[in-house]
């Protein structure tokens, strides 16, 4: 206990990781507080002049204003009610002048923007089953919002039916997974998307961070010759192996843990706690498959990226074990960090997920993954790709930081 | 207390840096003499087990040192010739941590370092941090760290580079003092450092050992062919291309008082001097030898 406490003190008086870290706590809010910036909104009197252009914090609580009257079960009846109100109203002016500016303004604020976000995914509930194209919202009957929960289970199956035609299995898992989630959704105005893509944007970016402040673990050590003297303690082997892996594993998970709760507490403040209640299938694809609310959502984001963040500094660590320069290690621990983004892109499949990071990053990221279709397949075997990300990074936390322990005792001064 | 080296080799892809070393260590002062590139570093890190040998055993009172694992370490104390300091760290951070890996225990620890940074002076400099520090400062810190723990076994490369006069002879005295009961090996360049302080020598070339014994036994191979004579300073440079000079000094008047290796006095008022360490080792190691190797 003495030696991990004088080592975490040691990781702690780095000049490197005090500066990465504070950068990591500095844009915890910056990427925070970005998606608030980025709200605006016009208010209009009733002749449809301008008269105020909201933003940041204003334009969220007077967007929440207007919508609120929505908030709660979305039912059926609400999701009708909406329909036709939409339908009535944009009727009359054709649905093009809603993009071309020619709509009245106070018009649309009265009657469209107030149910626009409750019926933002019913075109794609409503979408063609054999081409998958989105419907129009001025195309759907109102009617037949009577079966709506029924009309999204059904375009879940043309959808699994045109990704995964071949594998039943996983048409099967889908459903099933699907038949989890709590129905009628719930919808609470205020968070908005981008706000998740900045999540993801920011574990992605506290990964990087934290990858360059552990890639000096042992490497460094051997660089500068430091190591010698160490190893020839009584401690210097196996104790002070596992002590330097498990230092390394506390500061940076307890950065993590403080950085993304500052990130998600400012997020979840300015847009609503009570937004959090809102179900994810409102915001994300309709037939997203976890029954999770938004602020389940962002808990299993913190906690997924918490793993990859894990298993990618157990694999950084591996490498300072193994290399003996510094630079060696951050580029090829950057390389790797960075890998699953290119895989992904490039349809790598498998190779993409499992590698340590490979929940990180941009479409490849867990939250793009919860909410696609993604089966990984083994013979008659298909795993939902969020599962192989977990998995993968999970086994590969204890096996690096055991082969980074193992390679530092057997490590050769020449 | 016994450290027993057989047959000990190591090779280096084509090189052959230690070649079937063969050397019992008994408690006292040991000073390991070669040339840069003689092996000497290959051989102290194979005995802080941090080098794993190509063939050949090292036991300590019969045991194997690398089976041995922690209960060796826990003997030992060593000072790598080229070694670096976490920068961040002060050093009475670094000593703490350093005593924590090596067990020293807490309440023992303060003391400890108390008394090492007196002894080597570094007491004014404790709660510096290490990078601010001089060459020689470091090198300090490097001698504290290796004797936190007492150890049975401590091993130098090269302790006394980059000390000034004074530390050295300071360091001189701490080993003397020190080495009661212990087994003390110090590799050096700088033989006057050992010299008088040595209990035996070991001389290292081109991976071997090409003799132990005491400072005493071993300048005897050179008794005979240390001389001293004054020669006129215009023609040193000549003397210089014929004899093999170790120290020269100016005399005044234009005459240079010169000591030189040679089985015979080479000028008619040479005279017969007595042989020390260093007149071995040159005599060993001739410059042209030593050049070609580096220095």
């Amino acid at each position: 206990m003495r030696i991990y406490c004088l080592e975490i003190k040691r990781v702690l008086k780095s000049r490197r990781v005090i500066i990465l870290l504070a950068i990591a706590l500095l844009m915890s809010m910056v990427m925070a507080w970005l998606p608030v910036i980025f709200e605006d909104i016009n208010q209009y009197d009733d002749s449809g002049n301008k008269v105020a252009e909201l933003n940041g914090l204003s334009a969220i609580t007077y967007k929440k204003s207007l919508r609120q009257t929505n908030n709660g079960e979305v039912t059926p009846e609400k999701i009708k009610e909406a329909l036709i109100i939409y339908q009535n109203t944009v009727s009359q002016y054709g649905e093009n002048s809603l993009y071309s500016g020619e709509f009245p303004k106070d018009l649309y604020m009265k009657k469209v923007f107030p149910v626009e976000s409750l019926l933002g995914r019913l075109p794609e509930a409503f979408s063609n089953p054999k081409t998958g194209q989105a419907a129009s919202l001025m195309d759907i009957d109102p009617d037949k919002t009577d079966n709506y929960y029924e009309q999204v289970e059904q375009h879940l199956k043309d959808i699994m039916k045109m990704e995964h035609k071949d594998n039943p299995i996983a048409q099967e898992q889908a459903l099933k997974k699907f038949a989890q989630v709590t129905k009628p959704f719930q919808f609470y105005a205020g968070y908005s998307r981008d706000a998740f893509d900045y999540i993801m944007l920011y574990i992605f970016l506290l990964v990087i961070l934290c990858t360059a402040a552990v890639t000096p673990t042992f490497s460094n050590e051997y660089q500068t010759g430091s190591d010698s003297i160490l190893r020839c303690t009584k401690h210097g082997r196996s104790r002070l192996g596992v002590v330097k892996v498990f230092a390394a594993v506390t500061v940076f998970s307890i950065a993590f843990i403080l950085c993304i709760l500052l990130h998600l507490l400012i997020s979840n403040m300015a847009f609503g706690p009570e937004s959090m209640k809102t179900s994810m299938q409102m915001l994300f694809s309709v037939i997203s498959l976890p029954a999770l609310n938004l602020g389940q959502l962002q808990a299993v984001l913190a906690i997924g990226g918490l793993v990859s963040l894990l298993a990618t500094i157990s694999f950084t660590l591996f490498l300072s074990a193994r290399f003996k320069d510094s630079i060696s290690v951050i580029l090829s621990a950057i390389v790797i960090c960075l890998l699953p983004m290119f895989m992904y892109s490039a349809g790598s499949g498998w190779l993409g997920f499992i590698l340590p990071s490979g929940g990180v990053g941009m479409q490849n990221s867990l939250l793009y993954q919860l909410t696609n279709f993604n089966y990984l397949h083994i013979g008659s075997i298909s795993i939902w790709s969020p599962y192989v990300i977990m998995a993968a990074a999970l086994i590969e936390i204890p096996l690096f930081l055991f082969l980074a322990v193992r390679t530092y005792c057997n490590h050769q001064v020449d | 207390m016994e450290l027993t080296i057989t047959n000990l080799s190591k090779q280096f892809k084509d090189k052959t840096a230690v070649d079937d070393v063969s050397l019992s260590l008994t408690p006292g002062v040991w000073g390991l003499l070669g040339a840069n590139g003689a092996g000497k570093t290959t051989l102290m890190r194979m005995i802080a087990d941090i080098l794993k040998p190509t063939s050949g055993k090292i036991l300590f009172d019969g045991k194997d040192i690398h089976a041995m694992g922690e209960e060796y370490r826990n003997l030992f104390g060593f000072l790598p010739q080229d070694f670096g300091f976490f920068q961040d760290f002060t050093v009475k951070d670094y000593l703490e941590y350093v005593a924590a890996l090596k067990g020293v225990p807490v309440r023992e620890t303060r003391n400890k370092i108390d008394n090492l940074l007196h002894t080597l002076t570094l007491t004014d400099v404790r709660d510096k941090k290490i990078i601010k520090l001089s060459g020689g400062m470091k090198r300090r810190v490097g001698i504290a760290q290796a004797m936190l723990n007492d150890p049975k076994i401590l091993i130098m490369d090269e302790p006394t580079a980059g000390l000034d006069p004074g530390e050295r002879v300071r360091f001189r005295n701490l080993v003397s003092e020190f080495s009661h009961g212990r087994i003390v090996l110090i590799s050096t360049h700088i033989v006057s450092d050992i010299e008088y302080i040595s209990t035996k020598n070991a001389i290292m070339k081109a991976g071997k050992i090409v003799d132990v014994g005491t400072t005493d036994e071993l300048v005897k191979q050179v008794k005979g062919k240390v001389w001293t004579c004054v020669v006129p300073a215009e023609k040193i440079t000549l003397y210089e291309m014929q004899l093999r000079i170790i120290n020269q000094r100016s005399e005044g008047n234009n005459q240079v008082s010169i000591r030189y290796l040679s089985d015979e006095g080479k000028t008619s008022n040479s005279v017969l001097a007595s042989p020390r360490l260093e007149d071995l080792y040159l005599w060993l190691f001739p410059q042209e030898e030593i050049s070609e190797r580096g220095i």
